[in-house]
């Protein structure tokens, strides 16, 4: 980052070009946690879930299938995260 | 990744009309989302319950299997967000010390 953004005065072009560029940046981070997430729970329901349907809530066995599911989701982030960093 | 940014004293500093513009970016963020959510479980229990279209309306069977398909969607959704933020918070706090470690390493590179 050139301009620090530790001073205050936000009418400083500078300042405020770094604050748009950082909340565009949290904002796709957030985009992209969201999307995670939905897919995580798309995969593990689809895995999990006993089907056909008993009861409404998670068995013991369900659940800790999830977690297993949520595990292993985990690991293959970070195997083709750093495969992809790898690549280049 | 974790941002290196303070973007709560950006978000503190920023004027006014830039925290209504943030926070209305979110609320619609949020609505887009759960309508977006709405769609993928009306589709998603459509599939797993509909058997076939001899009548025009769910039978018993159906019914109850797209009210288990939604309970249980909700109950998945909790735990999963449960590991899900455990991770992110075990994540930014790795990269927190990774930081730490790296200004350290730099102060005593500068002493030397």
């Amino acid at each position: 980052m050139s301009s620090p953004p530790s001073s205050n005065d936000i009418n400083d072009p500078a300042n405020q070009a770094a604050a748009g560029a950082a909340l565009a940046l949290a904002t796709t981070e957030l985009e992209y946690r969201v999307e995670l997430l939905n897919k995580m729970v798309a995969s593990c329901y689809d895995k999990c879930a006993a089907r056909p349907f008993k009861e409404g809530t998670l068995s013991v066995g369900e659940n800790s299938c999830v977690d297993r599911c949520c595990a292993k989701y985990w690991q293959v982030v970070a195997i083709v995260g750093q495969l992809l960093g790898a690549q280049k | 990744m974790s941002l290196n940014f303070p973007i709560e004293s950006a978000v503190n500093e920023m004027p006014q009309d830039g925290r209504d513009m943030l926070s209305s970016t979110l609320e619609h963020m949020q609505v887009r989302d759960s309508l977006k959510m709405y769609n993928n479980l009306v589709e998603r229990c459509f599939r797993e319950c509909s058997e076939d279209m001899r009548s025009k309306a769910l039978s018993s069977k159906e019914e109850q299997c797209v009210v288990k398909c939604c309970e249980k969607f909700m109950h998945v959704t909790g735990r999963v967000g449960m590991r899900f933020s455990e991770f992110f918070s075990q994540m930014e706090a790795a990269a927190q010390q990774h930081m730490a470690e790296m200004l350290k390493q730099q102060e005593q590179q500068s002493k030397s």
